[in-house]
Protein backbone atom coordinates (compact mmCIF):
# COMPACT_ATOMS: atom_id res chain seq x y z
CA UNK A 1 0.00 0.00 0.00
CA UNK A 2 1.74 3.39 -1.14
CA UNK A 3 2.08 5.91 1.47
CA UNK A 4 0.25 8.97 1.28
CA UNK A 5 1.44 12.75 1.56
CA UNK A 6 -0.79 15.54 2.31
CA UNK A 7 -0.54 18.93 0.24
CA UNK A 8 -2.38 22.12 0.71
CA UNK A 9 -2.76 24.41 -2.41
CA UNK A 10 -4.59 27.70 -2.32
CA UNK A 11 -6.42 26.68 1.18
CA UNK A 12 -7.46 23.31 -0.55
CA UNK A 13 -5.93 20.14 1.62
CA UNK A 14 -5.46 17.03 -0.28
CA UNK A 15 -3.90 13.82 -0.27
CA UNK A 16 -1.70 11.89 -2.62
CA UNK A 17 -0.47 8.54 -3.05
CA UNK A 18 3.25 8.14 -4.16
CA UNK A 19 4.75 5.63 -6.20
CA UNK A 20 8.51 5.46 -6.13
CA UNK A 21 9.77 5.04 -9.50
CA UNK A 22 12.85 3.87 -10.62
CA UNK A 23 14.82 2.08 -13.53
CA UNK A 24 14.11 -1.64 -12.26
CA UNK A 25 10.06 -0.47 -12.37
CA UNK A 26 10.75 0.89 -15.89
CA UNK A 27 13.06 -1.36 -17.91
CA UNK A 28 13.92 -3.99 -15.47
CA UNK A 29 17.45 -4.95 -13.96
CA UNK A 30 20.77 -6.81 -14.84
CA UNK A 31 22.03 -9.18 -12.13
CA UNK A 32 25.93 -10.23 -12.98
CA UNK A 33 26.70 -14.49 -12.55
CA UNK A 34 29.87 -15.41 -11.61
CA UNK A 35 31.20 -18.87 -12.26
CA UNK A 36 34.69 -20.01 -11.67
CA UNK A 37 36.54 -22.40 -14.48
CA UNK A 38 34.42 -25.29 -13.23
CA UNK A 39 31.12 -23.86 -13.67
CA UNK A 40 30.36 -23.54 -10.25
CA UNK A 41 28.71 -19.79 -9.03
CA UNK A 42 30.78 -17.97 -6.71
CA UNK A 43 29.97 -15.44 -4.53
CA UNK A 44 31.67 -12.01 -3.03
CA UNK A 45 33.78 -12.13 -0.08
CA UNK A 46 36.30 -9.50 2.04
CA UNK A 47 39.75 -10.32 2.81
CA UNK A 48 41.26 -8.77 5.51
CA UNK A 49 44.37 -6.81 5.22
CA UNK A 50 46.65 -9.92 6.61
CA UNK A 51 45.68 -11.39 3.64
CA UNK A 52 44.26 -14.49 5.11
CA UNK A 53 41.23 -13.74 6.89
CA UNK A 54 38.13 -14.14 4.82
CA UNK A 55 34.66 -12.45 6.26
CA UNK A 56 32.07 -13.50 4.66
CA UNK A 57 28.50 -11.38 3.59
CA UNK A 58 27.27 -10.25 6.63
CA UNK A 59 30.64 -10.45 8.71
CA UNK A 60 31.60 -6.77 8.58
CA UNK A 61 29.23 -4.09 10.91
CA UNK A 62 29.92 -0.50 10.78
CA UNK A 63 30.07 1.42 14.01
CA UNK A 64 31.24 5.11 15.74
CA UNK A 65 34.76 5.49 18.27
CA UNK A 66 35.55 8.55 19.72
CA UNK A 67 38.86 9.73 19.24
CA UNK A 68 40.10 7.32 22.17
CA UNK A 69 38.84 4.62 20.51
CA UNK A 70 36.38 3.90 22.56
CA UNK A 71 32.89 2.84 21.70
CA UNK A 72 29.97 5.05 21.13
CA UNK A 73 26.44 3.92 20.73
CA UNK A 74 24.46 5.83 18.20
CA UNK A 75 21.77 6.24 20.60
CA UNK A 76 24.30 8.95 22.05
CA UNK A 77 25.30 10.49 19.03
CA UNK A 78 24.12 13.88 18.27
CA UNK A 79 24.64 15.89 14.99
CA UNK A 80 26.19 19.07 14.51
CA UNK A 81 27.83 21.32 11.48
CA UNK A 82 31.70 22.25 11.11
CA UNK A 83 31.15 24.75 13.49
CA UNK A 84 29.43 22.11 16.12
CA UNK A 85 26.20 24.24 16.18
CA UNK A 86 23.42 21.70 16.09
CA UNK A 87 21.58 20.80 13.09
CA UNK A 88 17.86 22.17 13.05
CA UNK A 89 15.88 19.29 12.95
CA UNK A 90 12.97 18.63 10.32
CA UNK A 91 9.71 16.39 10.93
CA UNK A 92 8.38 13.84 8.57
CA UNK A 93 6.64 14.59 5.63
CA UNK A 94 3.71 12.56 5.82
CA UNK A 95 3.45 13.87 9.64
CA UNK A 96 1.45 17.32 8.56
CA UNK A 97 0.68 19.08 5.10
CA UNK A 98 2.96 20.93 2.47
CA UNK A 99 2.11 23.59 1.43
CA UNK A 100 2.47 24.64 -2.28
CA UNK A 101 2.84 28.28 -2.66
CA UNK A 102 6.33 28.15 -4.11
CA UNK A 103 6.85 28.76 -7.62
CA UNK A 104 10.62 27.70 -9.71
CA UNK A 105 11.79 28.13 -12.44
CA UNK A 106 12.63 25.76 -15.10
CA UNK A 107 16.43 26.87 -14.53
CA UNK A 108 16.10 26.26 -10.69
CA UNK A 109 14.63 22.93 -10.97
CA UNK A 110 17.51 21.77 -13.64
CA UNK A 111 20.06 23.03 -10.96
CA UNK A 112 18.92 19.82 -9.13
CA UNK A 113 20.17 16.42 -9.48
CA UNK A 114 17.02 14.28 -8.93
CA UNK A 115 17.75 11.22 -7.25
CA UNK A 116 14.29 10.25 -6.21
CA UNK A 117 10.75 10.01 -8.10
CA UNK A 118 7.86 9.35 -6.66
CA UNK A 119 4.28 9.36 -9.13
CA UNK A 120 1.23 11.14 -7.05
CA UNK A 121 -1.83 9.42 -7.40
CA UNK A 122 -4.57 10.70 -5.60
CA UNK A 123 -8.55 11.02 -6.57
CA UNK A 124 -8.79 13.93 -4.56
CA UNK A 125 -6.03 16.11 -5.92
CA UNK A 126 -6.50 19.92 -6.30
CA UNK A 127 -7.96 20.96 -10.18
CA UNK A 128 -6.42 23.96 -9.94
CA UNK A 129 -3.46 22.93 -8.94
CA UNK A 130 -3.79 19.79 -12.20
CA UNK A 131 -4.67 23.31 -14.78
CA UNK A 132 -1.41 24.75 -13.35
CA UNK A 133 0.81 21.95 -13.75
CA UNK A 134 -0.61 21.11 -17.19
CA UNK A 135 0.91 24.98 -17.76
CA UNK A 136 4.68 23.77 -16.52
CA UNK A 137 4.42 25.66 -13.45
CA UNK A 138 7.11 23.65 -11.17
CA UNK A 139 6.08 23.71 -6.99
CA UNK A 140 9.07 23.69 -4.79
CA UNK A 141 9.30 21.95 -1.42
CA UNK A 142 11.09 20.60 1.67
CA UNK A 143 10.99 16.87 1.91
CA UNK A 144 11.69 14.87 4.64
CA UNK A 145 10.63 11.37 4.41
CA UNK A 146 11.64 10.12 7.72
CA UNK A 147 12.43 13.24 9.39
CA UNK A 148 15.95 14.35 10.68
CA UNK A 149 18.53 16.56 9.99
CA UNK A 150 17.63 18.28 7.11
CA UNK A 151 14.88 18.39 4.55
CA UNK A 152 16.07 17.85 0.85
CA UNK A 153 14.30 20.02 -1.92
CA UNK A 154 11.79 18.48 -3.88
CA UNK A 155 9.83 19.67 -6.75
CA UNK A 156 5.85 18.87 -7.22
CA UNK A 157 5.21 18.87 -11.43
CA UNK A 158 3.51 17.57 -14.21
CA UNK A 159 5.13 14.61 -16.90
CA UNK A 160 4.66 14.47 -19.92
CA UNK A 161 1.82 12.16 -19.71
CA UNK A 162 0.12 14.13 -17.41
CA UNK A 163 1.40 12.36 -14.31
CA UNK A 164 1.78 14.44 -11.41
CA UNK A 165 5.14 14.03 -10.15
CA UNK A 166 6.92 14.85 -6.59
CA UNK A 167 10.94 14.53 -7.29
CA UNK A 168 13.38 14.73 -4.79
CA UNK A 169 17.14 16.60 -5.16
CA UNK A 170 19.88 17.74 -4.13
CA UNK A 171 21.22 21.65 -5.15
CA UNK A 172 24.10 22.29 -7.63
CA UNK A 173 26.46 24.75 -7.05
CA UNK A 174 26.88 26.22 -10.69
CA UNK A 175 28.50 29.32 -11.49
CA UNK A 176 29.11 31.63 -14.63
CA UNK A 177 32.34 31.42 -15.79
CA UNK A 178 34.80 34.46 -17.18
CA UNK A 179 37.79 34.17 -19.16
CA UNK A 180 40.19 34.75 -15.98
CA UNK A 181 38.58 32.22 -14.40
CA UNK A 182 40.22 29.24 -14.79
CA UNK A 183 37.84 26.59 -14.93
CA UNK A 184 39.62 23.62 -14.83
CA UNK A 185 43.26 23.76 -12.98
CA UNK A 186 46.23 23.48 -14.96
CA UNK A 187 48.55 20.57 -14.48
CA UNK A 188 51.79 20.56 -13.01
CA UNK A 189 53.50 19.23 -16.01
CA UNK A 190 51.83 21.92 -18.09
CA UNK A 191 53.38 24.60 -16.26
CA UNK A 192 56.39 26.68 -16.79
CA UNK A 193 59.34 26.13 -13.99
CA UNK A 194 60.94 28.85 -12.65
CA UNK A 195 64.14 29.74 -14.16
CA UNK A 196 67.68 31.58 -13.20
CA UNK A 197 67.03 32.98 -16.81
CA UNK A 198 68.23 36.49 -15.46
CA UNK A 199 66.12 39.91 -15.31
CA UNK A 200 66.05 39.63 -19.11
CA UNK A 201 63.67 36.49 -18.43
CA UNK A 202 66.19 34.45 -21.31
CA UNK A 203 67.28 31.03 -19.59
CA UNK A 204 70.94 30.94 -21.31
CA UNK A 205 71.35 27.92 -19.21
CA UNK A 206 70.17 26.02 -21.57
CA UNK A 207 72.22 26.99 -24.38
CA UNK B 1 37.73 16.26 -13.05
CA UNK B 2 37.44 14.18 -15.75
CA UNK B 3 38.31 15.29 -19.67
CA UNK B 4 35.18 16.15 -21.79
CA UNK B 5 36.06 15.54 -25.91
CA UNK B 6 33.55 17.70 -27.19
CA UNK B 7 32.16 19.18 -30.32
CA UNK B 8 30.07 22.23 -31.34
CA UNK B 9 27.98 22.63 -33.96
CA UNK B 10 30.44 23.70 -36.80
CA UNK B 11 32.39 20.02 -35.85
CA UNK B 12 35.35 21.60 -33.90
CA UNK B 13 36.05 19.57 -31.08
CA UNK B 14 38.40 20.57 -27.70
CA UNK B 15 38.97 18.72 -24.71
CA UNK B 16 37.82 20.34 -21.73
CA UNK B 17 37.09 19.52 -17.90
CA UNK B 18 33.75 18.72 -16.55
CA UNK B 19 33.50 19.32 -12.98
CA UNK B 20 30.51 18.44 -10.13
CA UNK B 21 29.31 21.02 -8.47
CA UNK B 22 27.29 18.77 -6.21
CA UNK B 23 26.47 20.79 -2.66
CA UNK B 24 27.18 18.85 0.04
CA UNK B 25 26.57 19.44 3.61
CA UNK B 26 29.08 18.62 5.64
CA UNK B 27 27.50 16.62 9.06
CA UNK B 28 29.89 15.60 12.21
CA UNK B 29 28.56 13.28 14.76
CA UNK B 30 29.82 14.18 18.38
CA UNK B 31 29.08 12.31 21.16
CA UNK B 32 27.35 13.36 24.97
CA UNK B 33 31.11 15.29 25.26
CA UNK B 34 30.96 17.15 22.06
CA UNK B 35 33.87 14.93 21.11
CA UNK B 36 33.87 14.11 17.27
CA UNK B 37 33.00 10.48 16.67
CA UNK B 38 34.29 8.74 13.95
CA UNK B 39 32.93 5.41 11.31
CA UNK B 40 34.75 2.46 11.88
CA UNK B 41 34.06 -0.86 10.00
CA UNK B 42 34.37 -3.87 12.58
CA UNK B 43 35.17 -7.57 12.31
CA UNK B 44 31.81 -9.90 13.47
CA UNK B 45 32.99 -12.67 12.12
CA UNK B 46 35.23 -15.00 9.82
CA UNK B 47 34.54 -17.53 7.24
CA UNK B 48 35.57 -19.99 10.12
CA UNK B 49 32.05 -19.06 12.09
CA UNK B 50 29.95 -19.25 9.65
CA UNK B 51 26.95 -21.71 9.59
CA UNK B 52 29.01 -24.42 7.19
CA UNK B 53 32.11 -24.53 9.26
CA UNK B 54 29.99 -24.88 12.77
CA UNK B 55 27.61 -27.33 10.97
CA UNK B 56 31.31 -29.57 10.25
CA UNK B 57 32.77 -28.96 13.31
CA UNK B 58 29.37 -30.72 14.65
CA UNK B 59 29.56 -34.13 12.18
CA UNK B 60 26.88 -32.36 10.31
CA UNK B 61 24.48 -32.55 12.93
CA UNK B 62 21.79 -29.84 13.66
CA UNK B 63 21.54 -31.16 16.97
CA UNK B 64 25.08 -31.28 18.03
CA UNK B 65 25.47 -27.51 16.39
CA UNK B 66 22.97 -26.30 19.05
CA UNK B 67 24.60 -28.04 21.92
CA UNK B 68 27.76 -26.66 20.78
CA UNK B 69 26.06 -23.06 20.67
CA UNK B 70 24.68 -23.24 24.23
CA UNK B 71 27.77 -24.90 26.20
CA UNK B 72 30.37 -22.54 24.15
CA UNK B 73 30.30 -19.92 22.05
CA UNK B 74 32.19 -21.98 18.76
CA UNK B 75 30.26 -18.74 16.58
CA UNK B 76 33.05 -15.89 18.16
CA UNK B 77 36.14 -16.19 17.49
CA UNK B 78 37.51 -13.63 20.38
CA UNK B 79 40.78 -12.92 18.86
CA UNK B 80 39.38 -11.20 15.81
CA UNK B 81 35.43 -10.11 16.68
CA UNK B 82 35.53 -7.13 17.44
CA UNK B 83 38.66 -5.96 15.11
CA UNK B 84 38.97 -2.62 12.87
CA UNK B 85 39.23 -3.34 9.62
CA UNK B 86 41.64 -1.17 7.45
CA UNK B 87 42.79 -1.51 3.89
CA UNK B 88 40.16 -4.90 3.18
CA UNK B 89 39.67 -6.34 -0.46
CA UNK B 90 36.97 -7.72 -2.29
CA UNK B 91 37.25 -11.45 -3.24
CA UNK B 92 35.69 -14.37 -4.95
CA UNK B 93 34.62 -17.06 -3.27
CA UNK B 94 33.23 -20.59 -4.27
CA UNK B 95 31.02 -22.42 -2.53
CA UNK B 96 33.91 -24.25 -0.41
CA UNK B 97 34.78 -20.96 0.42
CA UNK B 98 38.08 -20.95 -1.24
CA UNK B 99 39.79 -17.92 -2.92
CA UNK B 100 39.18 -18.18 -6.81
CA UNK B 101 41.70 -16.20 -9.05
CA UNK B 102 40.10 -17.15 -12.50
CA UNK B 103 36.28 -16.02 -12.83
CA UNK B 104 33.67 -15.64 -15.92
CA UNK B 105 30.90 -13.30 -15.72
CA UNK B 106 27.27 -13.62 -17.12
CA UNK B 107 24.91 -10.84 -17.41
CA UNK B 108 21.34 -11.83 -16.57
CA UNK B 109 18.84 -9.27 -17.87
CA UNK B 110 15.31 -9.18 -16.02
CA UNK B 111 12.45 -8.04 -17.01
CA UNK B 112 11.08 -5.30 -14.53
CA UNK B 113 8.36 -8.43 -13.00
CA UNK B 114 11.65 -9.88 -11.94
CA UNK B 115 11.47 -12.80 -14.93
CA UNK B 116 14.52 -13.80 -16.54
CA UNK B 117 14.73 -12.12 -19.97
CA UNK B 118 18.32 -13.21 -21.77
CA UNK B 119 21.39 -14.13 -20.23
CA UNK B 120 24.80 -12.34 -22.27
CA UNK B 121 27.98 -12.83 -21.29
CA UNK B 122 29.25 -9.28 -19.25
CA UNK B 123 30.04 -6.90 -21.08
CA UNK B 124 32.26 -3.56 -19.77
CA UNK B 125 31.28 -1.23 -22.17
CA UNK B 126 34.37 1.61 -22.56
CA UNK B 127 34.49 5.18 -21.80
CA UNK B 128 33.76 7.08 -24.59
CA UNK B 129 33.80 10.89 -23.28
CA UNK B 130 37.86 11.27 -23.52
CA UNK B 131 38.24 9.02 -26.75
CA UNK B 132 40.15 9.87 -30.12
CA UNK B 133 36.56 10.34 -31.29
CA UNK B 134 35.00 13.75 -29.60
CA UNK B 135 31.12 13.58 -28.24
CA UNK B 136 29.26 14.83 -31.17
CA UNK B 137 26.98 17.70 -31.14
CA UNK B 138 23.66 15.42 -32.68
CA UNK B 139 21.77 18.63 -33.85
CA UNK B 140 18.65 17.01 -31.77
CA UNK B 141 17.13 19.73 -29.68
CA UNK B 142 14.70 19.80 -27.18
CA UNK B 143 13.08 22.70 -25.38
CA UNK B 144 13.42 23.55 -21.58
CA UNK B 145 9.74 23.40 -20.96
CA UNK B 146 10.03 19.92 -22.58
CA UNK B 147 12.46 18.26 -21.44
CA UNK B 148 11.75 18.41 -17.68
CA UNK B 149 8.60 16.11 -18.64
CA UNK B 150 10.44 13.81 -19.87
CA UNK B 151 13.76 12.96 -18.57
CA UNK B 152 14.88 12.62 -15.06
CA UNK B 153 18.65 14.23 -14.70
CA UNK B 154 19.99 12.70 -11.58
CA UNK B 155 23.73 13.58 -12.55
CA UNK B 156 24.96 17.11 -13.61
CA UNK B 157 28.53 18.04 -14.78
CA UNK B 158 29.45 22.02 -15.40
CA UNK B 159 31.80 22.11 -18.51
CA UNK B 160 34.68 24.26 -18.02
CA UNK B 161 37.54 25.78 -20.08
CA UNK B 162 41.14 25.24 -19.39
CA UNK B 163 42.65 27.86 -21.62
CA UNK B 164 41.17 31.22 -23.31
CA UNK B 165 40.79 28.64 -26.74
CA UNK B 166 38.69 26.69 -24.78
CA UNK B 167 36.82 29.42 -23.26
CA UNK B 168 35.70 31.38 -26.64
CA UNK B 169 34.86 27.63 -27.71
CA UNK B 170 32.40 26.85 -24.26
CA UNK B 171 31.31 30.14 -24.60
CA UNK B 172 29.69 30.07 -28.24
CA UNK B 173 28.24 26.56 -27.60
CA UNK B 174 26.78 28.04 -24.44
CA UNK B 175 25.44 31.33 -26.06
CA UNK B 176 23.71 29.28 -28.96
CA UNK B 177 22.07 27.10 -26.91
CA UNK B 178 20.91 29.92 -24.78
CA UNK B 179 19.46 31.70 -27.80
CA UNK B 180 17.17 29.28 -28.68
CA UNK B 181 16.31 27.74 -24.57
CA UNK B 182 16.88 24.21 -25.65
CA UNK B 183 18.99 21.02 -24.51
CA UNK B 184 20.84 19.27 -26.75
CA UNK B 185 21.57 16.13 -26.71
CA UNK B 186 25.10 14.85 -27.06
CA UNK B 187 26.67 11.48 -28.18
CA UNK B 188 29.58 9.18 -27.98
CA UNK B 189 30.52 7.37 -31.21
CA UNK B 190 31.59 7.12 -34.37
CA UNK B 191 27.75 8.25 -35.35
CA UNK B 192 27.09 10.21 -31.95
CA UNK B 193 24.17 7.90 -31.44
CA UNK B 194 25.64 6.15 -28.09
CA UNK B 195 25.06 7.09 -24.33
CA UNK B 196 27.87 8.73 -22.41
CA UNK B 197 30.38 6.06 -20.68
CA UNK B 198 32.52 7.69 -18.08
CA UNK B 199 34.45 5.11 -16.64
CA UNK B 200 34.48 1.59 -17.88
CA UNK B 201 31.81 -0.30 -17.17
CA UNK B 202 30.22 2.36 -15.71
CA UNK B 203 26.43 3.12 -16.01
CA UNK B 204 26.03 4.86 -19.55
CA UNK B 205 23.83 8.04 -20.23
CA UNK B 206 22.29 10.20 -22.48
CA UNK B 207 23.47 13.77 -22.17
CA UNK B 208 21.76 17.08 -22.59
CA UNK B 209 23.72 20.34 -22.85
CA UNK B 210 22.27 23.85 -21.41
CA UNK B 211 23.62 26.50 -21.86
CA UNK B 212 23.68 30.07 -20.01
CA UNK B 213 25.15 33.73 -20.78
CA UNK B 214 25.69 36.14 -17.70
CA UNK B 215 27.86 38.99 -20.26
CA UNK B 216 31.28 37.75 -21.02
CA UNK B 217 30.89 34.74 -18.72
CA UNK B 218 28.89 31.49 -19.43
CA UNK B 219 27.57 28.47 -17.85
CA UNK B 220 27.34 25.11 -19.95
CA UNK B 221 25.78 21.92 -18.10
CA UNK B 222 26.02 18.26 -19.20
CA UNK B 223 22.94 16.82 -17.58
CA UNK B 224 23.18 12.86 -17.48
CA UNK B 225 19.59 11.10 -17.51
CA UNK B 226 19.30 7.28 -17.54
CA UNK B 227 15.26 7.34 -16.70
CA UNK B 228 12.49 8.68 -18.20
CA UNK B 229 9.63 10.27 -16.46
CA UNK B 230 6.94 8.06 -16.99
CA UNK B 231 4.64 5.61 -14.87
CA UNK B 232 5.89 1.60 -14.85
CA UNK B 233 2.83 -0.60 -15.64
CA UNK B 234 2.58 -2.00 -11.99
CA UNK B 235 2.27 1.59 -10.71
CA UNK B 236 -0.50 1.82 -13.46
CA UNK B 237 -1.90 -1.06 -12.38
CA UNK B 238 -1.80 -0.19 -8.62
CA UNK B 239 -3.71 2.95 -9.62
CA UNK B 240 -6.60 0.88 -11.16
CA UNK B 241 -7.02 -1.54 -8.48
CA UNK B 242 -7.10 1.62 -5.88
CA UNK B 243 -10.04 2.96 -7.77
CA UNK B 244 -11.61 0.13 -8.49
CA UNK B 245 -12.06 0.23 -4.14
CA UNK B 246 -15.94 1.22 -3.26
CA UNK B 247 -16.19 4.26 -2.02
CA UNK B 248 -17.45 2.96 1.43
CA UNK B 249 -14.14 1.69 1.71
CA UNK B 250 -11.87 4.06 0.83
CA UNK B 251 -12.87 7.61 3.01
CA UNK B 252 -12.13 10.33 0.32
CA UNK B 253 -9.60 13.01 1.48
CA UNK B 254 -11.32 16.24 2.19
CA UNK B 255 -11.26 19.44 0.40
CA UNK B 256 -12.33 21.79 3.30
CA UNK B 257 -9.37 23.06 6.02
CA UNK B 258 -10.88 21.50 8.90
CA UNK B 259 -9.48 17.55 9.51
CA UNK B 260 -12.79 16.31 10.19
CA UNK B 261 -15.47 16.42 7.01
CA UNK B 262 -18.61 15.08 6.04
CA UNK B 263 -18.44 11.91 4.02
CA UNK B 264 -19.93 13.06 0.54
CA UNK B 265 -19.33 11.50 -2.81
CA UNK B 266 -16.00 12.73 -4.61
CA UNK B 267 -16.03 14.66 -7.45
CA UNK B 268 -15.58 12.93 -10.78
CA UNK B 269 -11.84 13.16 -12.26
CA UNK B 270 -10.13 13.26 -15.08
CA UNK B 271 -7.65 10.06 -15.55
CA UNK B 272 -4.33 11.57 -14.63
CA UNK B 273 -3.31 8.90 -17.06
CA UNK B 274 -4.30 10.41 -20.18
CA UNK B 275 -2.20 12.67 -21.77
Amino acid sequence: MARKLEFTFQGETFSAAIHKVDRTKLYGSIDVETLDTEGKRCELATLANDGRTLIPYGGTALGYVNADGWWVDRADLKSVDLDGNDLPTVESSFSKPTELSLKVSVEDFLDHSIRLCYALEGEGVSEALLKELSEGVIYRIDFSYRGGSEADPAFVLQGGDGTPWLLVGVKNEFTFLGLEQAGAGVSEDDEAEDGDGGDDGFDFEML
Amino acid sequence: MPNLNVSDSRNRDAVVKAESMRRETVVRQVDAQGENAYTRKVLKATIEQDYDRLLAAAGGKEDALAEMLVKSDPEIDFEKCGLFLWDVSRVFVTQDEEVVYRIEQTEIVRNPDGSEKERRPRDRGESNTDADVPLKWTGRKVSKADAFKRFVFGTKLQIVHVNGLTFDFLYDMAKELADEKCLMLVGGGEKGNEPLVFRRGSLPYRGFLEGRIDGDRYMLILHLSNLELKKPAEVEKAEEEAKAVPLAEDPKPSKKKTKKAPKKAAKPKSDPTNS
